[in-house]
């Protein structure tokens, strides 16, 4: 299935990369998709540390299950006002 | 009300059409950019935001801040893009029968925003620049 990871402020500037596309394996879930990350995207496990996670702008946990065409946003600490 | 925007926040434009006859206080808070930052001065700020899901975030608590203290009007309006030190980055009116309400309802909205809304600021001084919100420099 086809997913779209969004980056945000540190981790889009670091990376210089606002969006990831990802082909995961049907029935994988937010843990798998971070675990693809870490291993297949250059310098990810190194950036991208502290954050929340959210699945078509809902705060979801890790074990959340995608479906094809999610959008996956990694939100790093907030710090609005 | 919920509004993200790139342009200057001009108090009188909310201002104008956020009193009720039946509210008795009318409260206006504006969070506005400072010249400084532990210890470091600070030339001017940059937000970035995921604006639909901030503007989703925004209208939860709006609605909650709404039902809970019997606000007949709230708008909260969240600059976005660069922002010149002294500007409103954050504009939040509250009208409520009694003032009580309207100054719970705008620590309450404050306090959220800052804790679950994506919305990130960074600071740009002479010699550098720094995301806000990190361990290293936090909120």
């Amino acid at each position: 299935m086809k997913i779209t990871v969004k980056l945000f402020g540190p981790h889009k500037e670091k990376l210089n990369k606002d969006s990831i596309f990802l082909n995961l394996s049907d029935n994988s879930n937010i843990a798998d998709l971070i675990c693809n990350l870490n291993q297949n995207e250059p310098g990810f496990k190194d950036i991208v540390k502290s954050y929340a996670l959210a699945v078509n702008l809902i705060y979801q946990d890790e074990d959340f299950k995608l479906n094809d065409g999610d959008e996956v946003a990694i939100i790093p600490p907030v710090s609005g006002g | 009300m919920i509004v993200i925007t790139e342009n200057i926040i001009n108090i009188q434009e909310y201002l104008n059409e956020s009193n009720e006859s039946s509210s008795g206080s009318l409260l206006i808070f504006c969070g506005t950019t400072r010249d400084n930052n532990l210890g470091k001065s600070v030339d001017y700020l940059e937000y970035e935001s995921y604006v639909d899901m901030a503007k989703l975030k925004l209208k939860e608590i709006a609605d909650f801040s709404i039902s809970k203290w019997d606000l007949n009007n709230l708008k909260i309006v969240h600059r976005i893009g660069k922002v010149e030190i002294s500007e409103i980055s954050l504009l939040i009116i509250a009208s409520s029968p009694h003032r009580n309400e309207s100054f719970r309802a705008i620590e309450y909205i404050v306090s959220e925003l800052k804790k679950s809304v994506p919305i990130w600021k960074k600071e740009y001084y002479s010699d550098g620049e720094s995301w806000i919100g990190s361990a290293d420099n936090p909120n």
